[in-house]
């Protein structure tokens, strides 16, 4: 990584950013919280959105922007604005 | 960051629709959620510290119902344990029992013992007031106090431990060696000769050396004086000159004591008829005549000294003369020996004005 792209890898707070490990996810950088449901979580970074599919799925925690989630996920994916990436 | 167990929280119902808007809210105003769970698309339930709960009331205004199921941490558990003040003596008194049973002792195993049996020693912990059910020993002189009356209940102990594990007491005894029996002062006395020979050595232990080394005694010879002679230093009396102190005399006393052993030897006779003076013996192949006679010698001088001597003689020297005379042989064997010789024999004390005695009074007539 160069040095540019380190300081966008750190510093950008509108950019989505996942950490997913086993049945858990953590998701930094939330804006907006678009839709919630056992099966879906969409969240708004405020350039990109972010869908988390799956199952039985539970927020741990909510705070400071970023949301701890456990469950079946079996999907995530990543939104532009206006269009499906 | 999840809330501490002690925090004050409550677990609450949100119903409402486009509850993600209500949850957006709360990320912009830094409100802390926890375990959201969706149980349908207008119902979830949460946890919220009680301190942000008024805030998020606030924010739900009357589009969200809020409803509290349950509320959680301390302060709702010393809430409810004011609710229930019988509980809370219940749970006082049985600490408070706990606690007093702690303070007595439940069972005593004693380690160490050997000559006595548990039972002895379970008798005189009794006597003293320690047994199963009595207070623990709290202080160093109680502690003390019971081993002290162990040691005099049950002699030849050495050290007694006491520790406590709970309100088990373990009691260790360590039994010390029999203690060799004491001396005890006896009359006064000589330790004379009881046997004749030459002195090799001569220690004393109580008492004054009467024959130097290398002299002949006989016996009844005092060989260490229980008469001491000594001058006294009470400056009250004055110069009374020379007195005499009487001790029971003891110490080692080694002499040289010769024997003279005649015998006659047969040689290739039958060996039935030995007797006291003549020996008969065969003569090995090749065995010449001063070995035969050493050979024989050795034998006849080994009886004569389980007969005559005793175990505890050794032999310093032996010297060995045989003449040949009709074909029986004469032998003549010098054995010295060395032995410890001694006997008491008691003092006959003549008391005279002013004579001291050996217990160091002061005797007159």
């Amino acid at each position: 990584m160069s040095l540019k792209e380190e300081f966008i890898f750190d510093f950008a707070v509108k950019m989505p950013r996942i950490l997913v490990s086993g049945n858990a996810a953590v998701l930094d950088n939330i804006q907006k919280v678009v839709l919630i449901s056992g099966d879906q979580i969409i969240i708004n970074s405020g350039k990109r959105f972010t869908a988390v599919a799956g199952r039985n799925l539970e927020i741990r925690e909510l705070a400071d922007q970023r949301m701890y989630i456990e469950g079946e996920i079996d999907e995530i994916r990543f939104y532009g604005t206006s269009q499906e990436d | 960051m999840r809330f501490a167990f002690t925090v004050h929280r409550r677990k609450i119902r949100v119903e409402g629709f486009g509850l993600h808007r209500l949850i957006t809210e709360c990320i912009a105003k830094g409100i802390v959620l926890q375990n959201i769970r969706f149980i349908s698309d207008i119902e979830a339930v949460m946890s919220i510290s009680a301190e942000d709960y008024p805030r998020l009331k606030k924010l739900a205004k009357s589009k969200y119902r809020i409803t509290v199921s349950s509320e959680e941490g301390w302060l709702p558990f010393i809430h409810g344990l004011k609710m229930r003040k019988a509980a809370l003596l219940g749970l006082s008194l049985f600490l408070i029992i706990i606690y007093y049973q702690s303070l007595f002792v439940s069972e005593i195993r004693i380690y160490g013992y050997e000559h006595f049996t548990e039972e002895e020693v379970r008798t005189a912990l009794s006597d003293i007031g320690f047994e199963v059910g009595s207070r623990k020993l709290s202080t160093k002189d109680e502690a003390n106090e019971v081993k002290l009356h162990l040691f005099r209940e049950l002699p030849g102990i050495s050290w007694v431990g006491i520790t406590y594990k709970g309100t088990l007491a373990e009691v260790t005894i360590v039994e010390g060696e029999e203690n060799p029996k004491k001396e005890t002062v006896d009359a006064p006395c000589d330790i004379v000769a009881d046997r004749e020979g030459y002195i090799v050595e001569v220690i004393p232990r109580e008492g004054i050396r009467a024959v130097e080394d290398g002299e002949y005694v006989v016996p009844g010879d005092v060989i260490i004086s229980g008469a001491v002679p000594y001058k006294s230093t009470n400056y009250a009396k004055g110069d009374q000159g020379e007195l005499t102190r009487y001790v029971h005399a003891s110490g080692t006393v080694k002499v040289h004591i010769p024997y003279y052993v005649e015998f006659s030897i047969l040689p290739n006779v039958v060996d039935s008829l030995s007797g006291n003076d003549i020996v008969s013996a065969a003569v090995y192949d090749g065995e010449s005549e001063y070995d035969f006679v050493k050979r024989v010698s050795d034998r006849k001088i080994r009886q004569f000294m389980k007969e005559n001597v005793g175990s505890k003689a050794q032999i310093t020297n032996k010297d060995l003369n045989f003449n040949v005379k009709e074909n029986i042989i004469e032998v003549r064997v010098l054995i010295e020996t060395l032995q410890e010789i001694g006997i008491e024999r008691e003092i006959e004390i003549q008391t005279e004005i002013n004579q001291e005695t050996f217990d160091g009074s002061e005797q007159s007539i």
